[in-house]
């Protein structure tokens, strides 16, 4: 047992590393949105509300599994895929949230630029025409 | 009626299914493989002190194993038919098909929603959840505290909920008002005849607070109450109404919850208190505490969770025999218990975590605990080891 309680503490207190790369926080340049915080960010890609009336109607769109969605939620929300996962379990199983839809990037880039009520994010130099940057991350 | 609305909305979230192709349709599934063993041949535990099932020295896969399916089909922008199918084993140990959810769902727009049909009541933090095992860090929610309800975990009936913001919070308020019938006769038939509650919370995605309150109505049939309440009846009628489970108003439930999760510490804590109003079923609170810690795929946790009675006094107006089987009655409702779990839980791979889970029971002298066997004198307390496969797909 006190083997147990050493190894646990051993584990609880190490500490936790993560990579660095940069993302835009994307809207169509057709959106009237012209910036969000941080908090309202969250909001949004976790299913809650937002305080400001024009954030609730945004749908945010996620990329298909891999580093990029990675990195957004571990900068965002400081979640992990698994993390996320079960969030979202927790959520839709209950009715309470659905995750958001997930895209390719092309999907994401052609969808986005039509679309003022779509949120994303992408790799900053995957930014192109008809897209407006409303944060950078991290 | 009750029957005949839930098998109405049954019946509509299975035509719906079938006929609506156009519509927007999710099917996605949930299932637990879990295995429990006690170190202990005179401690068998079990998730409640109902459960006719329970997991002993010899080990048990009863305890968590269970299989849900769960769909939702959009008919309109704003209504849908949400169902959800749950094959898990029931406090009378037979395995049994139940339907957690099956309702109408109506949300106008982000801050209104109506859920008409079956629901889970509001009472618990994770009680919308408490078959996705992948939802939560245990391998089970503490029993401690998740016992305190028993079999009426959904119920019939209208749930309303309205969300709003409070500075970086969302603010949630939702109540409901319905019915509860669980009929495992011959040893068991509860009603509530009303059941509603509220729960009000805030949540900025890191931290939720939750604050509930529920009460029912409620009428038990039951061998072993019944036998005892009739004999009281016929030699002690003044005291009847103290020890009657028939039109019991109201059983109320209070419950204060906590949740954090950052993404590397996780804290969760809850504490309930309910009373039932009749000398047959004891009041209790209880409290669990959980810290985790999370690294990579792996969240390593420690539980500590308790059981007690309150209001409690033994009874000494009886006389005769009546006086001695109330007087063993009430010493097999003492289920006081304290737990320490340690416990890991392992994202090895998508949509799948094995946990394992090892936790020290300890029982105060006079107490059965919630086991269902009697410890030597002496020896107060047990351990159960347990692991768990959890999945959604």
């Amino acid at each position: 047992m006190r083997y147990c309680v050493c190894c646990l503490f051993c584990v609880l207190f190490s500490s936790f590393v993560m990579g660095k790369t940069q993302l835009a926080v994307i809207v169509s340049s057709e959106s009237t949105i012209a910036k969000i915080d941080a908090a309202a960010l969250q909001a949004v890609f976790l299913g809650l509300l937002t305080q400001e009336p024009e954030l609730r109607a945004l749908k945010p769109l996620d990329l298909s599994t891999g580093d990029t969605r990675d990195f957004f939620y571990q900068n965002l929300v400081g979640r992990n895929r698994h993390q996320m996962q079960s969030y979202w379990s927790r959520m839709s199983f209950t009715g309470r949230g659905t995750p958001p839809q997930e895209v390719t990037p092309e999907h994401l880039m052609s969808e986005l630029v039509k679309n003022p009520a779509l949120i994303a994010y992408l790799p900053i130099e995957n930014v192109s025409t008809g897209m407006k940057v409303l944060m950078l991350i991290p | 009626m009750r029957v005949i609305l839930t098998r109405f909305l049954l019946f509509v979230c299975a035509g719906c299914a079938f006929t609506a192709r156009a519509a927007d349709s999710q099917f996605s599934a949930f299932g637990t493989l879990g295995y429990s063993k006690t170190d202990s041949v005179y401690a068998d535990y079990r998730l409640a002190r109902n459960a006719q099932f329970s997991a002993g020295k010899h080990g048990s896969s009863v305890l968590d194993t269970r299989l849900g399916v769960h769909s939702k089909v959009t008919l309109f922008d704003t209504m849908s038919v949400v169902g959800q199918v749950l094959v898990r084993r029931n406090s009378i140990d037979e395995v049994e098909w139940s339907t957690p959810w099956a309702y109408l769902h109506w949300q106008p727009d982000v801050q209104y929603e109506m859920l008409l049909g079956r629901f889970r009541h509001s009472l618990f933090m994770i009680t919308d959840e408490m078959d996705i095992g992948y939802a939560w860090p245990w391998v089970r929610p503490p029993v401690e505290l998740y016992s305190l309800v028993g079999d009426a975990s959904y119920v019939d009936g209208l749930k309303l909920r309205y969300r709003n913001t409070l500075g970086n919070y969302t603010a949630a308020i939702e109540g409901h008002f319905g019915t509860v019938h669980i009929d495992r006769a011959p040893r068991i038939v509860i009603d509530n005849h009303k059941n509603y509650g509220v729960a009000v919370s805030l949540s900025d995605g890191t931290v939720t607070y939750r604050a509930s309150l529920v009460q029912a109505d409620v009428s038990i049939a039951a061998q072993g109450l019944n036998g005892i309440v009739q004999q009281i009846n016929q030699q002690f009628p003044s005291i009847l109404h103290e020890y009657s489970v028939t039109n019991v108003s109201p059983q109320r439930y209070v419950n204060l919850g906590i949740r954090y999760e950052d993404g590397q510490w996780l804290l969760l804590s809850e504490v309930s208190r309910l009373w039932l109003r009749t000398r047959m079923l004891p009041n209790k609170w209880a409290y669990y505490l959980t810290l985790g810690r999370s690294i990579e795929e792996f969240t390593p946790y420690v539980t500590v969770a308790n059981q007690q009675m309150t209001d409690f006094s033994a009874e000494n107006r009886l006389t005769g025999n009546l006086a001695s089987i109330i007087e063993k009655f009430e010493q097999n409702s003492v289920t006081e218990q304290f737990a320490v779990a340690l416990g890991l839980r392992w994202d090895f791979t998508a949509g799948m975590a094995l946990k394992m889970q090892i936790e020290q029971i300890r029982q105060p002298a006079n107490s059965l605990g919630i086991q269902t066997r009697v410890l030597p004198a002496g020896q107060h307390h047990y351990v159960l080891s347990s692991v768990a496969l959890d999945w959604v797909f």
